[in-house]
């Protein structure tokens, strides 16, 4: 088989360096050593350029050769805690070919990895780590996710050749050694610009050995839990990965600035990527590559089809539920992946439903002008700083000093124009937070969720006011606040059920 | 050279005694002073020399005694004139003045030169950014002028949402400033739509859109779709082409060189357009000012503006701005000399604007070293 002498050809390949390093300072060592008998007090002048020579070498083998391990990062899923998953786990090992993990870790990103302690550039293996991102668990099947872990862990396996777990280790450490190079002095530079222009030649040396393996690890998953499942979840990963991004940047943390967090972080999630389905047919149907400056994969549209050709059935039993239903209490635990992810403050953070925070943040975004304005109004007209105040000033026809920013001098050269405008955008943004906070303690406008987008705010049916338009008519260079004040009277007087203001929890 | 040498440590000196004045670290203050800073630092230890010659980084400025090639003193150059052309002048002054009938006889009376009209809109709409009590007046006369006074509208909600966001870049811009920027633009959209119905044959309200496009984020089909309705009404219109260009500037500096050789092969009219490319594309690329096409460019607008209808129309002291920056950048100095005679005190304008607050300081500069190129 052509596959094994190129296997071992691409280990030495990648020894090579550290090799050549090792056999260049002996040489060097030796010559002076050898000089110091024959002509000391030349030797002593040899020595000048020697040793600093051999120093760097050293300093640049101990980089190479020292420990290069993972920063474990994400929650610990121990198995007497997790049997069911572990036992999954083990079993799939078994199909893949290779040892089970070490550990396994919950971590809040979108894939899965298997990943080793190695020393001496990838040559031995100390542990083997397993990392599973909380968002694939949150939303594949658990035929889905034990495809994902087998062709994690089938990387290793040695089915195909006996080196191959070997060169997958190797190639690993390698790119990992190249990211932590550390490149702020002159010779991590020098090791680095080294390593990888000769790690760009042996990963093109080697890339045909790299698809191999690639499609080895996709054919043990599709042995493992069949074809179907493995082809659907290979579709499902850039679909997660997009929505998760979607998740973290725009829901996750909309409570942050508020003081919370989602009670339910995961349900919250599972409700935008069934929500973003359709948006994400694209990329269901017509996978992206992934870019990896040092490898070149075979396109995942290949792979998948590859997938589907072998027809595997399967030969280990997955239970036919949700990946959630592969761990015990797994909401508390994917929870707390999320929380690990995020920076310590998240720890002090509340928890509230998702309507409350929609609320809470709503509003926090629409108020946040509002006390200052509220307080102007107050200074300008001498009566408290309330919502009635602020209408009071705006009849009296102050829109303009209501605007002013005390801590931004206006531009001498803006015209009356540019004031008014520039007041009105503000003013009209700070009534409008004070008219909503108003309107939601009275129960009167209703924040719910809508999915994909952040929540909305619906003003009561009972009253058939466009909130929008009594806002612009208070603000206008002719300000009628009298249809505001009505509604606002009309919501005082007829307070109606009381809003939904969900449930906060410590 | 030993001299110099002496001059730098003098300014290294100053510079490590003006850190400590502040009470900042020295990497802190290299990372907080600027170059107008520094410039003046070099000409407090030294008038007589180039700041570019101490520090490297820094613009050059040669210490030349520019009026002894006949230019007017630094301290008489201007940024506030409201325009070479003196009938616009007038009609902005009486505007301002909240007078609207100069600027409706001169709006009447151009339709159809649309260079004029283009300047004279900006012009004016300028003042209704600031303040529209003279549009009110002249809508209230009933004098059946609504196709100018909407051009003017759209291009005064425009102006209105730069003097709400302010000149500075994107950094120095509150969210405060971006929010009202994007809450005006639109009005300004739909203004400028309004506006190229009631002038159906008018290029101006098409190159208001132009100019919002970049703001509004416009997809390139619709971008085209407006930018084939300018065409079809003034096919060389300059301040079209002028805001076309910062459109695909956003697509990178080639993108909008590409642009500029295509629109300046159609007429030496449009050859500003190279340059504009060119300033665009300076900091990415050090060789652009070098490119045979920029060259020729520069070329094709000095015998432009030798021509009674390059140098006397109504865009010439726009043309001689672009003009002078490229043939300074292009290390053809001298060749600049009698068009910034001609400018005298005008640092107004493009490209000098975009400096802010230092841009009669980049105007002396660039001047400078027009009249030293001559001493080569």
């Amino acid at each position: 088989m052509i596959l094994l002498p190129r296997t071992v050809l691409w280990v030495l390949l990648i020894n090579a360096v550290p090799v050549a390093m090792l056999a260049l300072m002996g040489a060097l060592i030796w010559f002076n050593t050898w000089a110091f008998i024959v002509a000391p007090v030349t030797a002593v002048k040899i020595a000048i350029g020697v040793v600093p020579t051999v120093l760097v070498l050293g300093r640049g083998l101990w980089v190479l050769f020292s420990k290069n391990d993972n920063s474990v990062h994400g929650v610990p899923v121990r198995e007497h805690e997790q049997p069911e998953l572990w036992a999954l786990v083990r079993r799939l090992a078994v199909v893949a070919d290779t040892a089970p993990p070490d550990d396994i870790h919950l971590v809040a990103e979108a894939n899965a990895s298997v990943r080793e302690d190695t020393r001496l550039l990838g040559l031995l293996s100390a542990r083997r780590h397993m990392f599973i991102g909380a968002p694939l668990v949150a939303a594949m099947s658990s035929a889905q996710l034990a495809a994902v872990l087998t062709h994690e862990l089938a990387h290793y396996s040695n089915r195909d050749t006996r080196f191959a777990g070997l060169a997958y280790r190797s190639r690993s450490a390698f790119t990992r050694t190249l990211s932590t190079i550390n490149r702020g002095d002159r010779l991590q530079l020098g090791l680095h610009f080294l390593l990888r222009r000769y790690g760009a030649f042996v990963f093109r040396a080697s890339a045909k050995l790299s698809r191999r393996q690639e499609s080895v690890a996709d054919e043990a998953a599709a042995v493992a839990v069949g074809s179907a499942a493995t082809a659907s979840a290979f579709r499902e990963l850039a679909p997660i990965a997009e929505s998760w991004d979607v998740f973290e940047n725009n829901h996750l943390v909309i409570g942050w600035d508020a003081g919370y967090l989602p009670a339910d972080v995961f349900a919250g999630y599972r409700k935008l990527h069934v929500s973003l389905h359709d948006a994400l047919h694209g990329l269901r149907t017509d996978p992206p590559d992934t870019a990896d400056p040092f490898d070149s994969h075979p396109p995942l549209r290949e792979r998948i089809l590859a997938i589907d050709a072998l027809g595997a059935v399967g030969t280990i039993h997955v239970p036919a539920t949700h990946a959630l239903g592969l761990l015990r209490d797994p909401l508390r635990l994917l929870d707390a992946a999320v929380l690990a992810d995020l920076t310590p403050e998240a720890q002090s953070k509340r928890r509230a439903d998702w309507p409350t925070l929609i609320r809470l943040s709503g509003l926090g975004s629409l108020t946040e002008n509002t006390d200052r304005v509220l307080a102007t109004a107050a200074r300008i007209t001498g009566g408290p700083p309330t919502l009635r105040t602020l209408l009071d000033a705006l009849d009296a026809g102050h829109l303009i000093e209501l605007g002013a920013d005390p801590n931004h001098a206006a531009n001498p050269s803006d015209g009356p124009r540019v004031l008014r405008e520039r007041s009105k955008l503000i003013v009209h943004k700070a009534l409008f937070g004070a008219v909503a906070a108003a309107l939601t303690s009275a129960g009167a406008l209703r924040w719910t969720e809508s999915w994909p987008s952040v929540g909305t705010m619906r003003l009561d049916e009972r009253y058939p006011d466009s909130l929008p338009d009594l806002i612009d008519a208070a603000v206008a260079d002719r300000p009628d606040t009298s249809r505001l004040r009505a509604l606002l009277d009309s919501v005082r007087d007829s307070p109606g059920r009381p809003g939904h203001h969900g449930a906060v929890a410590r | 050279m030993a001299l110099l040498l002496g001059k730098k440590t003098k300014v290294l000196m100053a510079m490590r005694k003006e850190a400590k004045h502040r009470g900042l670290s020295w990497k802190a203050y290299l990372e907080s002073t600027n170059a107008e800073e520094l410039i003046a630092l070099c000409q407090q230890i030294d008038p007589t020399i180039d700041p570019a010659e101490l520090i490297e980084g820094l613009p050059s400025e040669p210490p030349v005694d520019v009026t002894k090639w006949g230019l007017p003193p630094r301290h008489a150059l201007r940024t506030d004139l409201i325009s070479p052309v003196p009938v616009i002048t007038t009609a902005v002054t009486a505007a301002r003045a909240g007078d609207w009938r100069p600027a409706a006889h001169l709006l009447n009376r151009s339709y159809g030169d649309w260079a004029m009209r283009a300047a004279a809109v900006h012009a004016l709409a300028e003042t209704v950014a600031d303040d529209r009590t003279w549009v009110e007046s002249w809508r209230a006369a009933g004098t059946g002028d609504d196709r100018h006074i909407a051009a003017v509208d759209a291009q005064g909600l425009l102006w209105l949402a730069w003097k709400l966001r302010g000149d500075n870049n994107h950094e120095n811009t509150s969210a405060q400033q971006s929010e009202a920027f994007l809450q005006v633009l639109p009005q300004a959209e739909g203004a400028a739509w309004k506006a190229t119905e009631l002038a159906p044959d008018d290029p101006t309200p098409w190159t208001t859109l132009i100019t919002l496009a970049m703001g509004l984020e416009f997809d390139n089909a619709k971008f085209a779709a407006i930018w084939r309705e300018l065409l079809v009404r003034d096919p060389l219109h300059r301040s079209g082409h002028e805001f076309a260009g910062q459109y695909w500037s956003g697509y990178g500096e080639g993108r909008m060189l590409s642009f500029a050789f295509q629109a300046a092969a159609a007429s030496p009219s449009l050859a500003f357009l190279v340059v504009q490319a060119a300033a665009e594309g300076e900091d990415e690329n050090e060789n652009v000012w070098k490119m045979a096409e920029v060259h020729r460019a520069l070329d094709a607008m000095l015998h432009w503006l030798g021509t009674p209808q390059g140098g006397g129309g109504v865009d010439a002291s726009a043309d001689r701005r672009w003009a002078v920056y490229g043939l300074v950048s292009a290390g053809r100095g001298a060749e600049a000399l009698p068009l910034f005679q001609q400018l005298g005190i005008d640092a107004s304008g493009t490209p000098w604007h975009y400096w802010g607050d230092a841009a009669i300081a980049n105007f002396d500069r660039f001047r400078r070293r027009a009249c030293a190129a001559t001493l080569a």
